[in-house]
């Protein structure tokens, strides 16, 4: 028995059969030896992973929805990349816990169900009936396999599925409408009386409250962190000449590039400009053209030495026979700082450097004709980012324009420090007479608040005190015609009670103080002939609850669900 | 010739062996392919069914897209009635509520909403009915039974739960507690949309002050 097994296993067929299986073993895995981003897991739901891949393709539609709503020319870089990142994988999220839900609570998309709704779909139509050659074409467009898209249509079917049950079916009583529009369209009677503090600054200020207000307050009179850094700087025009060419070097790029010499007059002639007429733009494009590539190399050799000698710019500088140059102290709004640091003050950058360049920074402006790097934002950020300010590496190149880099690295470092008294006296003085202004103005505003509670008209005040007074005016809540803050207040103040007027003060942002009397709060009853605005409201509001209903649904699921999320995979 | 003589006794002993245990082991086969067949065809079935009940949902949904309310009331009864059991009843329940609602038929909305509050499966479509019927009943004014539904765990929903409750003290007359059930709405909207924000805000300014202590106010105004 044995035997026979053995004597048929030395046939061709049982060859064949070892070579088959042998194939799938020696393969395993070559896809990733053969590079393809690896399909890394950015986040497991229950146990199941959601791969790179998939984010890929989320993040990817994401930035075609969003060039889509802002137009091609939309810039994706002005929006946090990290935000839309963690935006994309939370949807991502969401819709595999949305699916397994409603796979665990038996719903399901048929083939049926399925083809109908991609026949159904007008993009995949040509004249009113399913076309398979635009939708195979379309598949291809977008780089889907047909498998691949059918399963995602179905998947998203289904969350389709529960999502239109929960966001398109919110209720609205009457009576929530009633309420929302009775705020909406509520509006205020009110007046106004403005107290300047204008009226009340030039006050004396003694020494012995300036010193207190001083030593009270020396969180907010302090020096902003300041960074000086040094740098290389590498351009077009810093770069030696190339070597002329030899006549035959540009003869050969004449040749090459006869077609481009036809003079104008000639155009017509189609005769080509001579090697002579032609020799001086031909000299500068060759000059140009190896010139930048100089540069490129160049370039990329600062990078690499000062990447591979984080600690120093002197070896890139010795290299490449760039100038370690310096700025003075500037802070984070780029502003340039003259006053050398005081002594006391330690600069915490190493104290070698510190030491050796003395205060030479001072004079270290830019260049004439060039502008300081200080003001450029990158060159900002860097200087004040962690790894520079910190740790004490070199930055990364910066580029500053079109063949132009800047590497830097920190010089010195002061931190924010306390400013002495007399340098900010003047401040001080006037931070001072500003209290003291509104002290008063509040004071006399209370003052004036209790007087009309006692029965004094606003008119008769306005009159005493001199004061601007604005009556009768009508104002919504979401009236621009008053300032924000007043409009809210106003909001904000209890009705008056019947036949009277309820007083508030408040200072606005100018810094005056606004007496506002609050006459009377106007509601209009709903009429027949608000059916219209009724609707909509009903409907916005529908809308609003449905939305936030699914919202919260999808939390629930969420508390109830194992989540881990590789936010490194992204 | 060993060899050939132990093999055919042992082919004797199988034989025998099988005269004696031959129906049995017919009798397991056939009850095991009975038991394989009788699975993958109650499988094939739910699969069926499910697939029918989502073509039925589908057009529910449809229906409801379309305002058209006899559909509505038609494919609802059929997805109801026909797959009771199906994950799709509760989400139905939801969409005939809403139609029934908009055709001024409260009672057959509360029918359907309370479908879906029986629905054990889902605690969220739960949470989501008790809502939705809490805002039905506040309307109707029956504000006792709509304090009830919103004393019941809200979880997620605690926010719009809150402005409910919030809505129902406005209506009895109690700024001081509408007021605070407002200030904790507020207080968990930041998972809320602006507009919902907006509006809960805007219910809250409107009831400040609304107690004698704010009136007049005399102490040190803002500043900004």
């Amino acid at each position: 028995m044995l035997q026979d097994i053995r004597d048929r296993a030395q046939g061709w067929i049982a060859w064949v059969i070892v070579i088959l299986i042998c194939i799938p073993f020696a393969m395993w895995g070559v896809y990733e030896y053969l590079g393809g981003s690896p399909n890394v897991p950015v986040a497991n739901v229950n146990g199941v992973e959601l791969t790179s891949g998939q984010f890929r393709q989320a993040y990817r539609r994401q930035q075609t929805h969003l060039k889509n709503l802002f137009g091609a020319n939309f810039d994706l870089s002005l929006l946090n990349e990290r935000d839309l990142k963690r935006g994309t994988l939370n949807d991502l999220i969401n819709g595999e816990i949305l699916l397994q839900t409603g796979l665990d609570n038996g719903l399901r998309i048929g083939d049926r169900q399925l083809a109908e709704a991609i026949q159904s779909r007008s993009i995949f139509q040509e004249e009113g009936v399913f076309s398979d050659a635009i939708y195979q074409r379309w598949l291809r467009m977008f780089g889907y396999s047909a498998s691949g898209f059918e399963q995602e249509y179905r998947r998203s079917l289904l969350i389709e599925q529960i999502e239109s049950a929960i966001t398109d079916t919110a209720l609205v009583g009457a009576k929530d409408v009633e309420n929302i529009l009775r705020l909406q369209r509520q509006k205020r009677r009110i007046s106004l009386m403005t107290i300047p503090r204008a009226r009340y600054m030039g006050n004396q200020i003694t020494e012995e409250a300036i010193v207190n207000y001083h030593e009270h307050n020396q969180a907010e009179f302090v020096t902003p962190e300041r960074v000086s850094v040094s740098y290389l700087e590498l351009s077009l025009d810093d770069l030696p000449n190339v070597p002329e060419p030899t006549e035959e070097e540009l003869r050969r790029l004449y040749d090459h590039q006869n077609v481009g010499y036809v003079e104008e007059d000639d155009a017509k002639s189609g005769t080509a400009r001579s090697f002579e007429a032609a020799r001086g733009e031909l000299l500068e494009a060759f000059q140009r053209s190896e010139k930048a590539q100089l540069f490129f190399d160049t370039a990329e050799q600062l990078a690499n030495l000062t990447f591979e000698n984080p600690d120093t710019l002197v070896i890139a500088s010795d290299a490449l026979e760039l100038t370690i140059e310096e700025t003075g102290f500037f802070d984070r709004t780029g502003s340039m700082v003259d006053d050398v640091p005081l002594a006391g003050e330690s600069a915490d950058g190493p104290a070698d450097e510190f030491a050796d360049k003395g205060d030479k920074q001072s004079s270290q402006d830019a260049a004439p004709g060039k502008a300081a790097i200080t003001n450029d934002k990158k060159v900002i950020a860097l200087a004040f980012s962690d790894d520079v300010l910190t740790v004490g590496n070199n930055s990364d190149p910066i580029e500053l324009g079109e063949y132009h880099v800047v590497v830097l690295r920190r010089k010195a470092h002061l931190p924010a420090s306390p400013q002495p008294l007399e340098a900010v006296r003047d401040e001080v003085t006037a931070r001072l007479d500003i209290k003291q202004a509104q002290e008063r103005i509040v004071q006399l505003g209370n003052e004036l608040i209790e007087k009309l509670h006692g029965g004094e008209t606003p008119a008769s005040i306005a009159k005493t005190h001199e004061l601007t007074l604005r009556e009768k005016i009508e104002i919504g809540r979401d009236d621009t015609s008053e300032a924000r803050e007043i409009v809210d207040k106003v909001f904000r103040m209890p009705g008056p009670e019947s036949g009277g007027i309820a007083y508030d003060g408040m200072v606005t942002g100018a810094g005056d103080f606004t007496v506002i009397g609050l006459e009377e709060v106007i509601e209009k009853a709903l009429t027949d002939a608000d059916t219209a605005i009724e609707t909509a409201t009903r409907n916005t509001l529908a809308r609003t609850y449905g939305n936030d209903e699914y919202q919260a649904y999808i939390r629930t699921l969420r508390v109830g669900a194992t989540i881990d999320i590789h936010e490194d995979n992204l | 010739m060993n060899t050939y003589e132990s093999e055919q006794e042992q082919l004797e002993a199988l034989q025998k062996w099988w005269k004696e245990n031959g129906r049995a082991v017919i009798f397991g086969v056939l009850l095991g392919a009975i038991a394989i067949i009788g699975w993958s065809s109650w499988q094939a079935y739910t699969i069926q069914q499910a697939e029918k009940a989502s073509r039925h949902y589908g057009q529910l949904l449809d229906s409801a897209k379309g305002n058209l309310y006899e559909k509505v009331t038609q494919k609802g009864n059929t997805l109801v009635e026909g797959f009771s059991n199906s994950g799709y009843t509760a989400l139905a329940s939801l969409v005939i509520a809403k139609a029934a609602f908009q055709q001024n038929d409260i009672d057959k909305a509360k029918t359907y909403l309370q479908l879906a509050m029986d629905q054990e499966t889902s605690g969220a479509v739960q949470q989501l009915a008790r809502l939705r019927m809490a805002r039905l009943l506040m309307d109707e004014g029956r504000w006792e039974d709509a304090i009830t539904l919103l004393d019941e765990n809200a979880g997620e929903f605690s926010s719009l739960y809150e402005e409910i409750r919030g809505d129902i003290f406005l209506a009895q007359g109690e700024p001081a507690k509408a007021r605070s059930a407002y200030d904790q709405s507020l207080a968990s909207a930041v998972l809320l949309g602006g507009q919902s924000q907006v509006r809960i805000r805007t219910k809250l300014d409107d009831l400040m002050g609304d107690d004698s202590k704010r009136k007049n106010t005399r102490n040190m105004p803002e500043t900004e």
